[in-house]
C-alpha cells in the first residue's frame, strides 16, 4: 500500500473533506429514504474507490453477481447458485490473497519454477466477501429474505464496515435502511456516535501509535537478525496492546460512524484481556468474527456435538483457517494452530480437571497470548524466532524500553471499561459540550502532529 | 448504539449536541488566529507577534526562522554531514556573513527547498541578493535510480509558498509548543539558539575508541547499478542554481567518508562515484563562479580514525580543514571572472 493514499478515518481528508460533505448530504436527503440510500451507497464506492480506482469494477461486480445469484435461487429454487457462488467467492478469494503463498510452497519444495504474477491485495477484500458468505450461506440454511439490490449493495458497500468490519449481518443492518434516520432519538444517538468515535480516535492516538512506534522497529530488525533481550521483550509487550487499541479504536469509529448515519452495528470488542481463558478471550476479541467462524465454519463441520477427537480437530481446522483468513504465510498458520491447540487444552482440561482460579487463568492466558501474538506480527517464520530467542535471553541483554507507554496502556486495557460502555450510559451533561470540544481539538491537533500509523487490520 | 437513558429528554441531547459543534467552531476560530497571530515558526506571515531570536527546538522547523535573516548573505545547505562547518568562522575568511541551514537527516529534496526558500525570502522580504551558497553533497545526492525520497518526515508546507497551505497545515500540537518556546525565548525565559544556525554536535561528546572503530569497521555492500544511470537531484539542483543571482559563489561539496566507507577500486560503487562526480562537475561547468570541492577521496585525511564519529560524521579538526578550503574557493570565485575547479586542500 505504499504510497497510495488511503481515506483512513483518522485523515484530514476524511475527517474534513469526505464526512462532513456525505452527512451534510445525508440529512438534507432526509424524507426521501430511497433517493437517500443511493446516494450513501454512492458514497460508499467513492470512499473504496478513493484508495485505488481499479478495483471498484471487482467490488460492484462482486455486489452484482452475488446478489443474482441470491435472485436466481428464490426464482428457481435451485441449491447449486448460492453454493456456486460461495465457491466463486472463496476462489476470488484465494487468487488476490494465497495464490502467492501457494506457489512458494510449490517453487520450495518443486524444481517447478513460475512466473505468475503477483496480484495485489484489493482492500476489504476478506470483509466483504465474508458478508457475501453470510448471505449465500443463510440462504441455503436458516433461510435468509429476498433483498432489493439497493439494500444488498449498500449492506456490502457501506462505508463505515467495508475495509475491516464489523464483520455484520445483514438481518441486523438491512432491516434498519427502511428506518427513516430523524428519528425522535437522533440528537442522543448522535451524540453517543461522536462520543465513540472520538474514544476510538484517542485509541489511536494515544496509545496504538505509540504502541507501534516501540513494535515495528523491533520487527523489522528481527526480519534480518537476532535481536536484544530488552528489545525482543518490549515488542512481545507492546504489540498484543498496539492490536488491541489499533483494532478496538477502528472498530469504535466505525461504529460511531454508522450509528452518524442511524445504524446500529455490532461491537467488535468488550475488554479483551480481563478473560481469564482463552475462550472467554475469543468472546471478547473480534466479537464478530469469533461468530462468524462459529455459525459458518466451526458448528457446520460439527462443532461440540461430536466425539471429542472430531470436537477437537473442529476446533484446531476452524482456529487455522482463522488464521489463514488473517494472512497468507506460515505465521498466520501457526497463530491459528496455536490458538486451536489452546482452545482444544481448555475442552480437555474443563473436562478431567478442576477450574482455575480466575488469577491463575489471566495469569496464564497473556502468557499464551504474549507468545502467541509475536507469530502473529512477525514478517516471517525466522523474525518470530528472533524475537522468541531474544525473550528467552539467549541475545544481548538490554534494558526494557517503552515502560511509560507500555504500563498506562496496559491498565487502560485492563481496567478501563469498554468503549461502548462510556459511549451508552453518559447523560446529556452540560459540560460536556466544552469538554468535548476541547478532547476533539486535542486529538486532532496531536493527529495533525505526525504521520498516524495505518490500522493493522487494513492488511487483511 | 444503546439509547439507554431519555428519549424523553430531546431537548437536552439536542443542547448539548448543538452547544458542542458551537464549542468546536469557536475552538477552531481561537485557536486558529492565535497560532496565526503567534506565528510559531517565525516565517513571517500574517504575523501580529514577531520573533527577535530562534529557540532551540527541531531544525527541520527552525531553518525557516533563520533563513530569513536579512544579515546572512551566505548559507550551508545540507545535513548532519556538514552541520560541523561553523558559519562564524566561514564569515571571518570571506567577508560574507553565513547561517547554517544544515538539517540532519534529510537529503536533496528537503535541502532543495530549504534552499529555495532562502533565496526567496532574500529576495521577496529584502530585496538583496545573496552573494554565496555552500551545498553539501552526500551520498543521497548520487542516488543513480532516477528516483529521491525522503527518510524522515519533512513540514514541506512550512516552507511553502501558499500561504493558505501554510494556514491548512498550522493547526497541529508542535505548533504550539514551537509558540511557547518562541515566546519563551522573546520574555528572556529560554537562551536562543546561536542566530547563525550553528550546532555543535562535538561539544560535550567523549570519543570513545572501542564503539567509535566497531562504527567505522561497519562493512558495505556494493550497489547493483541501475539499467539507466540517472542521478534525479540533478535536474533540480539546476533549476535551484538558475534562481541564484548570477554574482553569488556556489559551492558544492563533496563531503569526506572515513575510507572504510569508500568504494573499492574497480566496484560497482566506484563507478558510480565517478559518475555521479563527473556529472555534478559538468553542471558546475554550466554556471560560473561555481566550484566542486571534493573531499570524497582516499587520503590522509579519511583514514585518521580520531577525526570521525562513524564513517559519516566527521570532527572538529576535519570541519577546520573544510572551513579553509570552502572560504579559499569563495574568495577566488568572488574575484575570478571565470569559474575554477580548485583542488581541495587537505
Amino acid at each position: 500500500m505504499g504510497g497510495t493514499p488511503l481515506m483512513l478515518f483518522n485523515s484530514v481528508e476524511f475527517l474534513f473533506g469526505f464526512l462532513p460533505i456525505v452527512l451534510a448530504g445525508w440529512w438534507l436527503l432526509a424524507g426521501r429514504r430511497t433517493v437517500q440510500l443511493w446516494f450513501l451507497f454512492v458514497a460508499s464506492v467513492c470512499f473504496y474507490s478513493y484508495w485505488d480506482w481499479r478495483f471498484t469494477p471487482l467490488l460492484l461486480a462482486s455486489i452484482v453477481l452475488n446478489w443474482l445469484a441470491a435472485e436466481g435461487f428464490f426464482a428457481w429454487r435451485m441449491r447449486w447458485l448460492p453454493i456456486a457462488a460461495i465457491v466463486a467467492n472463496l476462489v476470488t478469494l484465494g487468487l488476490f490473497k494465497y495464490l502467492g503463498f501457494f506457489e512458494s510452497i510449490v517453487v520450495a519444495t518443486t524444481d517447478w519454477r513460475s512466473d505468475l504474477a503477483r496480484l495485489a491485495l484489493p482492500l476489504g477484500i476478506s470483509f466483504f466477501t465474508f458478508h457475501h458468505i453470510i448471505y449465500l450461506a443463510d440462504l441455503l440454511g436458516k433461510g435468509a429474505p429476498r433483498y432489493r439490490f439497493r439494500d444488498y449493495a449498500l449492506y456490502i458497500a457501506l462505508f463505515p464496515q467495508i475495509l475491516a468490519g464489523p464483520l455484520v449481518r445483514h438481518r441486523e443492518i438491512i432491516p434498519q435502511f427502511s428506518d427513516e434516520s430523524a428519528r425522535p432519538d437522533w440528537q442522543e444517538r448522535s451524540s453517543r456516535a461522536i462520543a465513540l468515535f472520538l474514544i476510538g480516535l484517542a485509541k489511536k492516538v494515544v496509545f496504538a501509535d505509540a504502541l507501534a512506534a516501540l513494535a515495528d522497529p523491533v520487527f523489522t530488525q528481527a526480519a534480518s537478525g537476532p535481536v536484544s533481550c530488552g528489545a525482543a521483550w518490549t515488542a512481545a509487550l507492546a504489540f498484543p496492546l498496539q492490536i488491541y487499541f489499533d483494532f478496538s479504536a477502528y472498530s469504535d469509529m466505525a461504529i460511531g460512524l454508522a450509528a452518524l448515519f442511524g445504524f446500529s452495528l455490532p461491537y467488535n470488542f468488550n475488554v479483551p484481556y480481563r478473560a481469564t481463558s482463552l475462550q472467554e478471550f475469543w468472546r471478547r476479541w473480534h466479537m464478530t468474527l469469533s461468530r462468524f467462524l462459529r455459525d459458518y465454519l466451526y458448528i457446520p463441520i460439527g462443532g461440540s456435538r461430536q466425539s471429542l477427537p472430531k470436537h477437537l480437530a473442529a476446533l484446531l481446522a476452524t482456529m487455522v483457517l482463522g488464521g489463514m483468513w488473517h494472512g497468507a504465510g506460515w505465521t498466520f498458520i501457526l497463530w491459528g494452530g496455536l490458538h486451536g491447540s489452546g482452545l482444544a487444552a481448555g475442552v480437555l482440561w474443563r473436562r478431567w480437571l478442576p477450574p482455575l482460579p480466575a488469577m491463575a487463568g489471566w495469569v496464564l492466558l497473556m502468557t499464551f497470548l504474549i507468545v502467541s501474538w509475536v507469530m502473529f506480527r512477525a514478517p516471517s517464520l525466522p523474525a518470530a524466532l528472533h524475537i522468541y530467542a531474544g525473550m528467552a535471553g539467549q541475545t544481548a541483554a538490554a534494558p526494557l524500553g517503552g515502560i511509560a507507554t507500555i504500563l498506562p496502556a496496559a491498565a487502560v486495557a485492563l481496567l478501563g471499561p469498554s468503549s461502548q460502555a462510556v459511549a451508552g450510559q453518559f447523560n446529556p451533561w452540560r459540560w460536556l459540550a466544552p469538554v468535548g470540544a476541547l478532547a476533539t481539538a486535542a486529538l486532532l491537533l496531536k493527529l495533525a502532529d505526525g504521520p498516524s500509523y495505518e490500522f493493522i487490520y487494513f492488511r487483511f | 448504539m444503546n439509547s439507554s437513558t431519555s428519549a424523553s429528554k430531546p431537548s437536552a441531547w439536542g443542547r448539548l449536541l448543538r452547544q458542542y459543534v458551537v464549542s468546536c467552531a469557536l475552538l477552531a476560530i481561537v485557536l486558529g488566529t492565535l497560532l496565526v497571530a503567534l506565528d510559531p515558526y517565525d516565517t513571517g506571515r500574517l504575523a501580529l507577534v514577531r520573533g527577535s531570536s530562534v529557540p532551540h527546538f527541531e531544525p527541520r522547523l527552525t531553518a525557516a526562522s533563520l533563513a530569513r535573516d536579512p544579515e546572512k548573505n551566505a548559507a550551508i545547505i545540507g545535513n548532519s554531514t556538514v552541520q560541523l562547518l561553523d558559519p562564524a568562522r566561514l564569515s571571518e575568511s570571506t567577508g560574507l556573513t553565513f547561517v547554517s541551514l544544515a538539517v540532519p537527516g534529510t537529503g536533496p529534496l528537503e535541502e532543495l527547498v530549504i534552499a529555495d526558500w532562502y533565496l526567496r525570502r532574500h529576495r521577496l522580504e529584502h530585496g538583496k541578493a545573496p552573494e554565496a551558497l555552500v551545498i553539501d553533497l552526500d551520498e543521497s545526492w548520487c542516488r543513480a535510480d532516477g528516483r529521491l525520497e525522503i527518510t524522515n518526515p519533512f513540514p514541506f508546507w512550512l516552507y511553502s509558498e501558499s500561504t493558505l497551505v501554510y494556514i491548512g497545515n498550522l493547526l497541529r500540537l508542535k505548533s504550539f509548543e514551537a509558540a511557547a518556546r518562541k515566546l519563551k525565548v522573546m520574555v528572556g525565559y529560554d537562551p536562543p539558539i546561536r542566530s547563525d544556525g550553528y550546532r555543535d554536535y562535538d561539544a560535550g561528546r567523549q570519543w570513545d575508541a572501542a564503539s567509535v572503530e566497531a562504527r567505522l569497521a561497519e562493512k558495505r555492500v556494493d550497489p547493483i547499478l541501475p539499467d539507466t544511470i540517472q542521478f534525479a537531484a540533478i535536474p533540480r539542483l539546476r533549476k535551484l542554481m538558475d534562481a541564484v543571482p548570477g554574482n553569488a559563489a556556489v559551492v558544492l561539496v563533496f563531503v569526506p567518508r572515513y575510507y572504510t566507507a569508500l568504494p573499492s577500486p574497480g566496484s560497482n560503487g566506484d563507478r558510480l562515484l565517478r559518475l555521479c562526480k563527473d556529472a555534478y562537475r559538468r553542471i558546475a561547468a554550466e554556471r560560473p563562479r561555481t566550484a566542486v570541492l571534493d573531499w570524497l577521496v582516499d587520503s590522509a585525511l579519511v583514514r585518521d580514525e580520531q577525526s570521525f564519529w562513524d564513517q559519516v560524521h566527521f570532527r572538529q579538526p576535519v570541519a577546520r580543514i573544510m572551513e579553509r578550503g570552502i572560504a579559499d574557493v569563495i574568495r577566488e570565485t568572488r574575484t575570478a571572472a571565470l569559474p575554477t575547479l580548485p583542488t581541495p586542500q587537505q
